[in-house]
């Protein structure tokens, strides 16, 4: 599993937009073998500047797999953003990068 | 973890009198005191129960200072972008439902002050569907709405 993140800064905003490395399984599809995959998803995303929250995003199975997401707040060059996830299955993820 | 979660606000609040009573009595729903995953919101069966667990009405103004994006069709119901745009002041939150899937809340987007009220995402539609952008602005909910045909769904397989 992975976290990409590209974040600039623009006119005291920065755009930031990620993808996260996930199955996003749904609960309805089957394996090879026929047998059906439990679901599988993300369900809460947490988007943070210098470590303040600033969007908690929450999912449902219907979130394409390989999520991708693109928000926007207040910062300049130089911050820290950091995308973190956990899924139903309690596995989690984060990553930071800085603003450019 | 969630359900943990829950049990453990219901036992404080059921412990704290007035707001326990109302929640023992069903008047209101827990997840509408809780901001976070819940069953009750993503766990539905069609748009109205999902409409009402996240907003607590179905009855919501139609406004134009939300942009919604999304395709008019989609050949691939696996992967529909959709992008959301609120223009205007205090929006606490965006909520994405899909009128064709069972479970029609996509997605919740709250927003902390110095955010911009929007969110790209790329979404399943398991059918042709209205896609509802709802959001919270002042306390009070505001939706639009767009109908994006699926040539091929994109839920099971």
């Amino acid at each position: 599993m992975s976290i990409r993140i590209r974040a600039q800064e623009q006119d005291g905003m920065i755009n930031v937009r990620t993808l996260l490395s996930h199955p996003m399984h749904t609960g309805d599809q089957t394996d090879d073998a026929g047998e059906t995959i439990p679901e599988h998803f993300i369900q809460t995303v947490e988007a943070k500047r210098n470590g303040e929250t600033m969007v908690t995003a929450y999912w449902n199975v219907t979130i394409s797999q390989n999520p991708f997401l693109e928000l926007e707040f207040e910062g300049s060059s130089g911050d820290t953003v950091e995308i973190s996830w956990e899924d139903n299955q309690g596995d989690t993820d984060s990553e930071s990068v800085s603003v450019r | 973890m969630i359900s943990t979660k829950r049990r453990v606000f219901l036992k404080g609040t059921l412990a704290a009198g007035t707001v326990g009573a109302a929640v023992g009595a069903g008047l209101l729903a827990p997840s509408k005191l809780l901001a976070a995953w819940s069953d009750d919101m993503f766990r539905t069966e069609g748009m109205a129960e999902a409409m009402n667990a996240v907003a607590g009405t179905t009855d919501m103004q139609q406004s134009d200072d939300i942009d919604l994006s999304a395709p008019e069709i989609a050949e691939n119901g696996a992967v529909v972008p959709v992008s959301v745009e609120a223009h205007m002041d205090n929006v606490e939150e965006i909520a994405v439902f899909a009128e064709a899937n069972e479970r029609s809340l996509t997605g919740r987007y709250v927003f902390a002050s110095g955010a911009k009220p929007k969110a790209s995402m790329r979404i399943r539609l398991g059918d042709t569907s209205d896609v509802v952008a709802a959001v919270k602005a002042d306390g009070n909910w505001y939706m639009t709405s767009r109908n994006v045909e699926v040539t091929v769904g994109g839920c099971g397989g």
